[in-house]
């Protein structure tokens, strides 16, 4: 009896564990909210690892700006400005994400074009007057939409591997990396905690989730929100273990003109908002990865988007346009 | 014991143990826990497993557990049958594993642990709530009780087996 | 039958099982996370969301006597129509998990969040 509940009282011990949760949340990078929670054996010691990958976030988040500039930085929005104009030497990360864009585009069909800048900088606009004044809320004329399409040629974009520099050859084009950004600083937020020997945390990134995880926390639990009510309510939980969930939806960035919802990702093919489906969630090893794979299956229809899931071995939530949710996980597939 | 010394006997132990629990819902509710009680009426059923037989105290506990039905409601006799029955066989268990090196306060707080935990069972499948947080305040509130219900049911023996004597048994 | 009514070795046991409940206790406090939202069911289904940022004071359309009451980020059943008040006894929540339960009333109070870590 009594070594029975000497081992139940070892067991809860360890149970236990020495390391406890933190979590904090920055509100000023990538222009959404962003999370961190980390196991960690001191308060101290998490506040250091937290202050490391905020001011990483905000490093990155300068670089792949296209509206703002920063003193003494070369970021997006100069390569831009220089479009037409000179090649522009840019950091190793900023190189490295336009890199990946364009391998991007070939993997989906063009429907993932970092050139697609001047269209999205159209409902760009009409998105923050119509925030700024409900009432007069507009959408952009499909003349003026496909004026803009005319230059988001992906071929405009120049790389020189050699000087590490990017050149935009048409003077009207311009960059946008913002189906691709988050989930690239997703993943070196991943290895700047690995290179830490944190070993248990969770990075939310305004939609792009990396998850690491040990013994002591074998895996994230991850609700996937139900489209536009935005409550606390899931049409989904995930568990992912190592890995990386990114959703694109018609929730994340949106306007309403006429009772329709207005979100932020352009179909290639009509220039308005693709209308497919209302969210998409992919669990991928990397972020970056997922993040292109969300965007690209969130355009597509389901039926063509499930071929894709299964060459790729990925795992995804849908939650279509007449709110069916779909999940083809490990676990199987569920339908409701 | 004849059969109608015997039915009289359990009839007696029902009323017993119905007087204790009606008792107890008089008392005023010390724990936060919803459904959780002293379990006094216990004490009968303990005697029962230990000096008449385990199969008369599960009877015993599903007739009781048909009086709180059908007096206080469904809610309630589930509570009981599940809290009483968890009991019975947790006792049961330590009886078989110890034998006669098991004291009997230590069977009657394994009981009261265990008629506590059976009911938050009961109530965690009924509300979906999660139960496991009043873990804790349930072994204490078990261990008193238990220690109790122990002491009293020394103290209540003697009276309660005055009839097994009489039968010559 | 030959068990003892009590042995002294019994100290011994009632005292590790009580470390047992004192080490559960400490365990579900020290891990317990503060929850953001409260659910107020009945018959198993919300009827209600609180926000525990805010204080509010809440009653159900059909429980006039219940009273919900969400001050500094805890929430507790103030009032209650209940013969054995234990909703109301049960005091402030927070912690991610915590329940407080009317059972007469068939209602739960419950703080949500503890099942997901993050949402997409």
């Amino acid at each position: 009896m009594k070594r029975i509940l000497f081992l139940l009282c070892l067991l809860m011990l360890t149970g236990c564990g020495t390391k406890k949760e933190y979590s904090a949340q920055y509100l000023d990078v990538f222009d959404t909210y962003t999370t961190f929670q980390a196991y960690s054996d001191d308060k101290e010691g998490f506040d250091r690892i937290s202050e490391g990958l905020h001011s990483q976030l905000i490093r990155l988040n300068r670089l792949f700006d296209i509206y703002n500039d920063y003193e003494g930085i070369s970021n997006l929005k100069t390569v831009n400005d220089n479009a037409g104009v000179a090649p522009v030497v840019v950091d190793k990360e900023l190189y490295d994400l336009v890199k990946a864009g364009i391998s991007a585009y070939d993997e989906t069909e063009g429907y993932i074009n970092i050139a697609m800048g001047p269209v999205l900088k159209v409902w760009h606009n009409y998105r923050e007057s119509a925030l700024a004044d409900p009432n007069n809320a507009l959408i952009p004329s499909s003349e003026e939409l496909s004026e803009a399409a005319r230059h988001t040629d992906i071929n405009n974009i120049i790389l020189d591997d050699k000087n590490m520099s990017i050149y935009i050859k048409d003077k009207y084009a311009s960059i946008d990396v913002g189906a691709i950004a988050k989930g690239y600083a997703a993943d070196r937020a991943r290895e700047y905690l690995e290179e830490n020997g944190v070993t248990a945390a969770l990075i939310n990134l305004g939609g792009n989730v990396v998850g690491l995880n040990d013994d002591s926390k074998p895996s994230w639990k991850i609700g996937v929100q139900k489209p536009i009510e935005g409550s606390s309510e899931y049409v989904y939980k995930l568990d992912i273990n190592n890995a990386s969930a990114v959703s694109s939806g018609n929730y994340q960035r949106y306007y309403v003109y006429k009772d329709k919802i207005y979100h932020h990702i352009i179909d290639k093919d009509t220039l308005m908002p693709s209308v497919n489906n209302k969210s998409v969630t992919v669990v991928s090893p990397s972020s970056l990865e997922g993040d292109i794979y969300s965007t690209y299956l969130f355009i597509l229809p389901y039926d063509k988007g499930k071929e894709i899931v299964k060459e790729k071995g990925l795992e995804a939530v849908w939650v279509d346009k007449d709110d069916k949710v779909i999940a083809k996980t490990k676990g199987g597939e569920y339908v409701r | 014991m004849s059969r109608t010394k015997y039915m009289t006997y359990m009839a007696m132990l029902l009323t017993l143990t119905i007087v204790l629990s009606i008792f107890e819902s008089a008392l005023p509710s010390f724990t936060a826990v919803p459904g959780v009680k002293p379990g006094l009426a216990n004490i009968v059923v303990m005697f029962t497993v230990f000096f008449i037989g385990k199969r008369y105290a599960i009877i015993l506990n599903i007739a009781k557990s048909l009086f709180v039905l059908i007096t206080r409601g469904a809610v309630a006799g589930i509570l009981s049958l599940c809290g009483g029955m968890l009991s019975i066989l947790v006792i049961i268990l330590l009886l078989h594993i110890f034998k006669d090196r098991i004291s009997y306060v230590l069977l009657s707080i394994g009981g009261a642990i265990s008629h506590n935990i059976g009911q938050i069972i009961a109530v965690s499948f009924m509300l979906n709530g999660y139960a496991y947080m009043y873990l804790p305040v349930l072994i204490v509130s078990g261990v008193v009780m238990g220690s109790v219900t122990g002491t009293l049911l020394k103290v209540l023996m003697p009276v309660l087996s005055y009839p097994l004597k009489e039968a010559g048994k | 039958m030959g068990n003892l009514f009590f042995k002294s070795k019994d100290i011994i046991v009632i005292a590790l099982i009580l470390t047992v409940a004192a080490i559960l206790y400490a365990c579900i406090e020290y891990t317990g996370k503060e929850g953001k939202t409260a659910e107020i069911l009945l018959n198993n289904e919300v009827i209600k969301t609180l926000e525990l940022s805010e204080d509010a004071v809440y009653s159900p359309e059909d429980f006039p006597h219940v009273v919900f009451e969400v001050r500094e980020g805890k929430v507790r059943f103030r009032e209650s129509d209940c013969p054995d008040k234990i909703c109301v006894n049960t005091g402030f929540i927070y912690k991610q998990g915590q329940t407080a339960v009317c059972l007469p009333n068939k209602l739960v109070l419950r703080i949500t969040g503890n099942d997901v870590d993050t949402v997409l």
